[in-house]
């Protein structure tokens, strides 16, 4: 709730509440509308040209190394596969497979495969057939994975939720999706990527969102955004109405209060559905596909032919000078992204940070690539951060917590390294939102600690995994050297008898000295 | 005099049942084993057996003897025997003391020192062009983490290998190397703030 | 490591700091200091003075002897509102090496000892307030003479001379002028010759009932009491303090004197008069929403308030005391561990923090 004007937002959310019928979060902030780079309604979005080198991180979505499936020196056409998951996104020839920096928080380098771009040109990036119908496959060939900022494949997805087998919330086990949810929140600020798309073509998207229905046979599809969407909200509606299909299910346009996170999904399952999802509990396993509104126009683009070679990505921050929203060809450095759009920063103390202020983290190095995960590229003046006090258990926290849990007492037993008990408030619910940073008035670096324990608790929880498999083969040789012992002491035993046994012992043991002598 | 007993009393009545309406409010629910594995284990009540094995399996299973026993079960063991402090690990740590303190209830004690340090992450390896294939090694490892035959080449599976250092002793050309493993990215911390 | 945190300082989002917080309550708290010192004493001010000046001096000594940097510490204000909520607490005659020594026991016990701002488990003013009224008993209840700055015709004169009864107590008390309501409730039963406190603090005639709500309701401790009730509105509109801890402790309050009468044949003050005597709109509204020391949860702060309400209401009828708030609050200062603990719970999936979490990633 607006802190500064509680009657006037009351009143507002009372309105609201009216118009949605739907439920309020339990928590998160109204944060001021910040969303530059938009261009005026209708506008198609620029493309960046294609860039000499494209470079292309061997990472899967768990962030493992997977196999490179080129040698260096080999050419490759736009829409070749280059790794599990991960496709060429220009015709060229593969340059090296060596290490490179890579957007991520640690700031490491990973395995990448750098191409080189054949200097062809436009060339056509309809690399698939056409087809009547889109397919499960047709998804996993094009690689398409969500443009959310997470990343999952999205053929992955749609699977496990086809095949889920019991519906949690209530006993029936019904399988198969029967809500699709079509994420075109953006609550964060600055990141307008998907905004951006649907003002420039809204028409294409309704197109894609009837597509994704036929293919998810779900029972209804629910468009949700946020309300200060203006423009977009208007040119959904016209396309609504506009675009017939015969799937028989409809589109309902959601508007949902501008209340951050509501985009994440565990907290926009609950705006939707009324009901929190249950800790561990994915929204797939209710029967409810929730997908990005641009990941849903990607795959749209498959059936077409088209594999997901780009992404609309935000440059913005105070410090950028025109800021904008543009498709970049994945594997385009950031540099090259800055510079072409005329961002390049110009002071030396200026940050360049991947993804938005309250999700992102800082670059080190503007070498890095665009992946599939990158929504947004801010340029912003050095951090001034206020010195952490102590903690006054104000409760501001938990009362803006979306996910209901008590930031306070995480913080305390995050830092005292009692993951154990942190888990036991919910740790493994919080969804690193910042909302808890936003509002405390110590400065304490809430979500940067439970970032830190969420990530130590996996840790801790590997190590016992490999704890574990050492302990077996350990025991399982233990099992082979005792039985190996057994064996041998039997074999003694036996000769013993037979010695004891015997009527002339050198008699027999010069008979068994001559039969090992003799060749066999 | 009597006015100031009632007040005392009234103030000890009145503290009791408040006291007491706040301990039925915070009794925490009946928890099954399904819930909460450490239940019955919290009462110590269990056989000797069954602990052994819970706190086997709290160990970090390098089989690397330093706490001064051939194995983890036989320190396990010796730890319920009370023969052995829960502070002999290296390899656990003080993240063990502690698991092992609220396992057993008794208290953190600082890591011995005498028994080593803990130590990164680190994997053994051989140095291929010395290696004899005299099979010494492959013998020594608790957790046959290295393949190979007499005569022929050995290699340690840089995978199940756990740093526990029993093979070096035993190589009599001394080839065997250990190098500290960089975390993969997959396995990359947020580091703590400050 | 910097830059993996959020941004919090490009989010257009208004944060307040700790030290403006402090300042809200503080202003909050200038009404009733303000009609305090034009009417009722004006030494407040002096005390007020004394009090902070020495409180800053004693952090500041504190902090150098944890080696902790000074300035952070003493800009968040926390000890000058904690200063000034105990010289509003005690009477103003009370003599100045008593406010000092207060005001170290405010420093030490209440607040550093424990680890500075936000790790004290007891409000630190109602730490001081004990400890002086424990070791000092006769000053800390003598209400003695003086005007406010200002001369105002509702102030109560009795002009009766002292005099000593065979216990040895005073039975009427010389001239107070702005006695406290419960105070002057005191005086009144020692002139009706009932036995003194702490026997029986309920009166014996509905009369005498009247007459003391007459006095409440004519003193200048009503509307300074109204005044503590405008600072703390003013300070749930501004959203500083939960609605969750006055609504409860005035309520259960109301009711309990609302009920009492019930169960005894003897009269009390009405109930709503009693909301506005003695300190109980101070203590609803900034004394025991010191959020340090308070439930954070919020069945909790029901909780809390409630049990405030009661013990406050025992210590007033029930014992030497005429004003329980101090203890009430230190007591259910010691329950907000178990308190919070009862009804903190992972709302999100509905299990109470004693069940085990899920174990899926």
């Amino acid at each position: 709730m607006n802190r500064r004007k509680p009657v006037k937002a009351l009143l507002a959310r009372s309105r609201r509440l009216q118009q949605t019928g739907r439920s309020e979060p339990d928590g998160g902030l109204p944060l001021v509308r910040n969303k530059p780079g938009l261009e005026a309604v209708g506008v198609p979005i620029t493309e960046l040209p294609v860039p000499e080198q494209l470079v292309y991180p061997l990472l899967d979505y768990a962030r493992q190394t997977v196999q490179a499936q080129v040698h260096v020196g080999e050419s490759v056409l736009l829409g070749d596969s280059i790794a599990e998951g991960i496709l060429a996104t220009a015709s060229g020839t593969i340059k090296a497979i060596e290490h490179r920096p890579i957007i991520h928080p640690s700031h490491r380098d990973a395995l990448c495969v750098v191409l080189d771009v054949d200097a062809t040109g436009d060339e056509n990036t309809q690399s698939l057939a056409t087809s009547d119908t889109l397919s499960t496959e047709r998804l996993a060939q094009a690689c398409i994975s969500g443009l959310g900022g997470a990343g999952f494949g999205t053929a992955l997805k749609l699977r496990a939720a086809q095949n889920k087998v019991a519906n949690i919330s209530d006993n029936s086990s019904e399988t198969g999706i029967h809500t699709l949810l079509v994420n075109a929140v953006e609550c964060e600020p600055l990141i307008s990527c998907d905004e951006a798309l649907i003002r420039s073509d809204a028409q294409t998207v309704i197109t894609a969102v009837h597509t994704m229905i036929k293919l998810s046979v779900c029972q209804r599809c629910v468009l949700a955004i946020e309300d200060d969407k203006v423009d977009a909200i208007a040119m959904l509606s016209t396309a609504i109405d506009a675009v017939k299909s015969d799937t028989g299910v409809d589109v309902e346009l959601v508007k949902l209060s501008a209340v951050y996170p509501s985009g994440a999904e565990k907290v926009l399952v609950q705006r939707i559905t009324g009901k929190p999802l249950p800790t561990g509990v994915r929204a797939t396993e209710l029967g409810i596909l929730c997908l990005n509104v641009a990941t849903v126009v990607a795959a749209w683009r498959a059936q077409a032919g088209y594999p997901m070679i780009s992404r609309i990505v935000t440059v913005a921050g105070s410090r950028a000078n025109k800021p904008c929203n543009i498709r970049v060809r994945i594997g385009t450095s950031v540099a090259d992204v800055l510079q072409s759009t005329g961002n390049a920063p110009e002071a030396d103390d200026s940050r360049v940070r991947a993804g938005g202020p309250l999700s992102g983290f800082d670059l080190q190095s503007l070498s890095v690539p665009v992946t599939a995960t990158t929504n947004c590229i801010a340029i912003e003046p050095p951090q001034s951060k206020s010195a952490a006090m102590a903690c006054i258990r104000c409760s501001h926290c938990s009362e803006v917590c979306p996910v209901n849990l008590v930031p306070q007492q995480l913080y305390w037993y995050a830092s005292g390294n009692d993951i154990q008990q942190a888990q036991r408030f919910g740790l493994d619910n919080c969804i690193e939102c910042g909302c808890c940073d936003i509002v405390c008035p110590s400065s304490i670096e809430l979500t940067s600690m439970f970032r830190y324990a969420r990530s130590s608790w996996r840790e801790q929880q590997q190590d016992k995994q490999d704890a574990d498999i050492a302990r077996e083969r350990y025991e399982q040789r233990q099992r082979r050297l005792s039985h190996r012992e057994q064996e041998a002491r039997k074999i003694r035993e036996e000769k013993k008898t037979q010695l004891i046994s015997s009527k002339d012992p050198i008699a027999d043991a010069l008979a068994r000295a001559r039969a090992r002598k003799r060749p066999s | 005099m009597t006015g100031t007993f009632i007040t005392i009393a009234v103030m000890i009545m009145s503290m009791a049942a408040v006291g007491y309406v706040l301990s039925r409010l915070a009794e925490p629910a009946r928890r099954t084993d399904d819930e909460d594995p450490d239940a019955d284990i919290m009462s110590a009540n269990l056989p000797d057996m069954q602990l052994i094995e819970e706190v086997n399996r709290r160990l970090p299973q390098t089989q690397c003897a330093q706490c001064g026993h051939p194995g983890c079960r036989p320190y396990a063991t010796a730890i319920i025997n009370d023969e052995a402090p829960i502070n002999q690990c290296p390899p656990g740590g003080d993240a063990l003391i502690e698991e092992l303190a609220a396992l057993l209830g008794t208290d953190v004690m600082p890591l011995d020192n005498d028994k080593g340090q803990t130590k990164s992450a680190q994997v053994a390896v051989i140095v291929e062009p010395d290696c004899i294939g005299c099979a010494l090694c492959i013998a020594a490892c608790p957790v046959d983490a290295i393949v190979g035959a007499p005569r022929y080449m050995h290699t340690v599976i840089a995978d199940q290998c756990t740093g526990c250092e029993l093979c070096l002793p035993p190589c009599p050309v001394d080839c065997i190397e250990l190098h500290t493993i960089n975390t993969p990215l997959q396995r990359w911390q947020w580091p703590k703030p400050a | 490591m910097s830059g993996l945190t959020v941004d919090t300082a490009s989010i257009a989002y208004k944060r307040r700091s700790v030290s403006s917080i402090m300042v809200h309550v503080m202003v909050a708290l200038l009404p009733g200091i303000t009609i305090y010192a034009l009417y009722i004493d004006s030494r407040l001010l002096f005390n007020i003075l004394i009090a902070s000046t020495c409180a800053l001096l004693f952090e500041s000594v504190l902090v150098l002897l944890r080696r902790r940097a000074v300035l952070p510490v003493l800009k968040d204000a926390s000890i000058v509102l904690a200063a000034i909520l105990l010289v509003l607490s005690v009477p103003q005659s009370l003599p100045s090496w008593q406010l000092v020594f207060g005001v170290f026991v405010l420093c030490t016990l209440g607040k550093h000892i424990f680890g500075g701002l936000g790790h004290n488990p007891f409000n630190p003013a109602m730490v001081a307030y004990a400890v002086l009224i424990v070791s000092f008993p006769l000053t800390m209840t003598q209400w003695t003479e003086d005007n406010g700055l200002l001369d105002a015709p509702e102030i109560i004169k009795n002009a009766e001379s002292s005099s000593v009864n065979d216990k040895g107590q005073l039975t009427e008390w010389d001239s107070l002028s702005g006695a406290t309501p419960l105070d002057r409730l005191d005086t009144l039963k020692r002139e009706a010759g009932i036995s003194s406190p702490p026997v029986d603090a309920s009166l014996t005639t509905p009369e005498q009932a009247l007459s003391a709500a007459d006095t409440i309701l004519s003193s200048d401790w009503l509307i300074l009491s109204v005044a503590w009730l405008a600072g703390g509105l003013y300070l749930l509109f501004m959203r500083i303090i939960s609605w969750r801890i006055p609504v409860s402790v005035l309520a259960t309050l109301w009711c309990l004197y609302a009920l009492y009468p019930l169960s005894t044949s003897t009269p009390v003050l009405p109930a709503t008069v009693a909301l506005f005597s003695g300190a109980i709109m101070l203590g609803a509204f900034f004394i025991a929403t010191d959020p340090v020391s308070a439930a954070t949860s919020d069945k909790g702060k029901l909780v809390y308030g409630f049990g405030i309400a009661v013990l406050c209401f025992f210590i007033r009828e029930f014992s030497a005391y005429p004003e329980g708030i101090a203890f009430a609050v230190l007591l259910m200062n010691m329950c907000v561990p178990l308190i919070d603990h009862a009804f903190t719970r992972n709302r999100f999936s509905g299990n109470s923090i004693d069940d085990q979490t899920s174990n899926r990633p």
